[in-house]
């Protein structure tokens, strides 16, 4: 029976909470909109055909993976990401880590994880967790889209580290090696760089299938459906996909926006500027707009029928959503610009601006 | 949202509550734990349904003689059949043939214990199905 002093954080997006839970653990105090803006989690992409599953293929945040390690690079953190092929060393592994007081993030397929409810498991590799101990019952778990931590036993995470398909984990473990030093000015320029990031690749990136493009490719598509589906019930599990990806699997409401909001804010704070606060207001905004957009699939969905005139309205609302964010996205990257790098440096010294 | 606008409806959660961001009277970001919201409910259902009655299609082939009782582990585990020749790591032209009920009832016990592994099923459970499909919503609206 080992078992690490870790405390649990509940977090709407399950890698921005592990990552944010595991720098907090190493004396680094971080929430999870600073750790999801820092990474750049915010993103758009839609790709113009199915998936193997059947549903539309989007995404309303980057690859998994992407907001620890770019974090990590951005702070300057000592941290190791580890695949592994079989569970024997893999498990070894983790016993050996924990033995040195180290919890460790894996990424897991939903399904297996036996603790979760059993309708919300399904088919889904991009689920981050963090294993903090081990006893008789199994590894002691801390998965941040739950309230508390949980007991896995080995024989099921085993099965979601090394589940196939899709963006398979690969039995993919992250820890961070050394605890974090990070002065404040590095903090600022790491906050810095994650705003113009995600500001660029949500507004200028010249590719329909990324950014406010993607949310416009999607409306287009979209409306589209109802003809283009000769079952009214395709284009509506089409349309409560969207919907699912947006609000059920850890997004913090409306597909991160309302996170992303929350960091903007926290930006306004670290970067001492209040025209953030403004725009955390109107990312606040978007995030209605988007969750109109699922009140309206909603009844939809409840109705069962795949009107024209419902899909080109809520095509409407999620076309409406993408030039927003392009607006915002393109304001927000013009400002970051703007401001001189010099007055970064200057403000973590204590000077004037 | 505002914190106490944060939606609490019933929903496939079994109890548990995920975390929410909404702003608090002041205009600060605040977690708020919420039971679920019931267009992701809505959302949900729809595709609770669709593997219900994915799983129904195949427990009926299966009865019918149709096809092997793998067909129906597939689906309750929500695997396509590119995902399903992924997780046993064989081709699946070979999973095609092992999908015939008469190729699946000549498998050798190496074969069968393979696919048990990969199923985490007992070798009984995995030649037969369960005398009613398993249900994640009940019966279609």
């Amino acid at each position: 029976v080992s078992q690490l002093s870790y405390n649990h954080l509940h977090s709407a997006h399950c890698e921005s909470g592990v990552t944010a839970a595991l720098l907090t653990h190493h004396g680094l105090p971080m929430t999870e909109p600073m750790a999801f803006g820092i990474g750049s989690g915010l993103f758009f992409i839609h790709l113009p055909f199915k998936s193997v599953f059947g549903a539309p293929n989007l995404s309303f945040r980057k690859a998994p993976g992407a907001v620890f390690k770019t974090l990590g690079r951005r702070l300057g953190i000592e941290f190791e990401v580890r695949h592994y092929r079989d569970a024997v060393k893999a498990n070894a592994d983790l016993d050996a880590l924990l033995a040195q007081g180290t919890p460790i993030g894996l990424q897991t397929n939903v399904y297996w994880l036996s603790y979760m409810p059993r309708r919300f498991r399904f088919q889904f590799n991009a689920h981050n967790l963090v294993v903090y101990g081990k006893d008789e019952g199994g590894w002691r778990v801390s998965d941040p889209v739950l309230e508390e931590p949980q007991v896995c036993t080995p024989e099921s995470l085993d099965r979601a580290r090394f589940a196939k398909g899709f963006l398979a984990p690969r039995g993919r473990a992250y820890f961070i090696a050394r605890p974090p030093k990070v002065s404040s000015d590095r903090l600022r320029t790491a906050v810095r760089r994650g705003i113009l990031s995600t500001g660029f690749s949500m507004s200028r990136i010249p590719l329909p299938i990324f950014g406010h493009k993607a949310i416009w490719l999607l409306a287009d598509r979209m409306q589209k459906w109802p003809t283009l589906y000769k079952d009214p019930h395709d284009s509506i599990s089409q349309l409560a996909m969207v919907v699912r990806m947006q609000e059920e699997i850890g997004t913090g409401g409306a597909g991160f926006r309302y996170l992303y909001a929350a960091f903007l804010q926290q930006a306004a704070v670290v970067l001492d500027d209040k025209r953030y606060q403004e725009f955390s207001a109107t990312m606040t905004g978007i995030g209605d707009g988007w969750r109109s957009f699922a009140g309206k699939c909603a009844r939809i969905c409840r109705a069962g029928k795949a009107d024209v005139d419902a899909f080109a309205e809520v095509a409407a609302i999620v076309h409406a959503c993408g030039e927003r964010e392009r607006a915002l996205f393109d304001q927000i990257f013009n400002h970051e610009k703007a401001r001189p790098r010099r007055a970064t440096v200057a403000l973590a010294a204590g000077q004037p601006q | 949202v505002k914190q106490d606008e944060v939606p609490q409806d019933d929903s496939f959660l079994d109890g548990h509550r995920k975390a929410a961001y909404a702003v608090d009277e002041k205009g600060n970001y605040v977690v708020v734990p919420s039971k679920g919201y019931e267009a992701e409910v809505a959302a949900t259902a729809v595709a609770l349904y669709e593997v219900d009655r994915a799983v129904q299609h195949a427990w009926d082939q299966v009865k019918r003689g149709e096809v092997s009782p793998l067909a129906y582990h597939f689906a309750v585990r929500q695997w396509p059949l590119s995902l399903a020749a992924a997780e046993l790591g064989i081709s699946r032209l070979r999973l095609w043939w092992h999908l015939k009920p008469g190729a699946f009832a000549g498998l050798s016990p190496a074969w069968k214990k393979r696919y048990c592994e990969a199923l985490a099923l007992t070798e009984a459970q995995l030649v037969t199905v369960p005398d009613a499909p398993e249900k994640l919503m009940g019966q279609a609206p």
